[in-house]
């Protein structure tokens, strides 16, 4: 799983929509939506101060970690860590 | 220099390989024609199979009037004094081993052509680092040495033919082996496939790095 980012609840929370959301923040809709369906392979903290800013939460309501449930997978990140 | 300038150059080259693509098939359809031609009449005006022995001229004595012989019954000899030997081989297997190498070495040389233009095509549209490219560029690195090792191959045995069938006033070609390893095993062509495959790793590298920042919010 990894880094599951929750957006989508958080436009719907805030009632806002996406193409209003990348207007505030700066960013084109394709790169927002890319966010949104988790595909993003990195992310700016000029972008996640802005999202932050314009839904009025913390990093960690947009995005949270989850891991993986593979255990083969789990080992691996391990060994990436170290 | 700004982006419409690569793109019109890239065009532009475009077009040009496109331009000896065409002439180049239409010429190797003829030479193939003349191929199959000669392989029934060896001795026919369609024996364009010849090989020119210049270089041989150093190391015999080039006074008085050349009389060259070869060993090769089918082998018909023409001997212009001073300037160079052209030997038209009617030894059909001699050919055919030939024109397996031309025309490998061919489909190589079109291969190339054919990857460059699909690489040009993608440098004219402004996103030249994708996969495809770095697999092009590979493809064209391997059928660069490919081609070299085919026409070392190629010159080695015609050479290695020469000097066993052909004598000039009683001196045999191609006597020096040292003269034949410098000629003929020239490492550039080869360097430069290696560079051309070091550039696919790059390219690989790059179209990694676009994929990230595209993927970068």
């Amino acid at each position: 799983m990894g880094i599951v980012v929750h957006l989508d609840l958080l436009l719907v929370k805030r009632k806002m929509k996406l193409i209003d959301l990348a207007e505030k923040v700066g960013i084109t809709i394709a790169n927002l939506s890319i966010l949104k369906q988790d595909k993003a392979r990195a992310i700016r903290f000029s972008t996640l101060e802005a999202l932050c800013r314009e839904l009025a939460c913390q990093p960690g309501d947009i995005m949270e970690y989850t891991p993986d449930e593979d255990p083969e997978s789990s080992g691996a990140d391990q060994d990436q860590s170290e | 220099m700004d982006k419409s300038s690569h793109f019109s150059f890239a065009g532009i080259l475009k077009f040009i390989l496109g331009v000896v693509l065409v002439i180049g098939i239409i010429w190797q359809v003829l030479v193939l024609l003349a191929f199959l031609v000669t392989m029934i009449d060896p001795g026919s005006k369609a024996n364009l199979f010849s090989t020119s022995a210049i270089y041989s001229l150093r190391d015999v004595l080039p006074a008085g009037i050349l009389q060259a012989q070869s060993s090769d019954p089918a082998a018909r000899i023409d001997a212009q004094p001073y300037v160079w030997i052209i030997m038209k081989s009617g030894t059909r297997g001699y050919l055919l081993l030939t024109m397996i190498g031309y025309f490998s070495w061919v489909g190589l040389f079109f291969i190339i052509i054919l990857q460059l233009r699909r690489f040009l095509a993608t440098v004219k549209a402004g996103n030249p680092f994708c996969r495809e490219n770095a697999s092009r560029i590979r493809t064209i690195g391997w059928s660069i040495v490919a081609a070299y090792l085919l026409k070392t191959a190629g010159e080695i045995s015609a050479v290695a033919y020469m000097k066993q069938t052909i004598s000039v006033n009683g001196h045999h070609l191609f006597s020096q082996p040292f003269w034949l390893i410098w000629e003929y095993l020239r490492f550039d062509q080869l360097f430069a496939g290696f560079v051309v495959l070091a550039i696919s790793g790059i390219f690989r590298l790059g179209t990694r790095l676009k994929e990230e920042q595209e993927l970068t919010v």
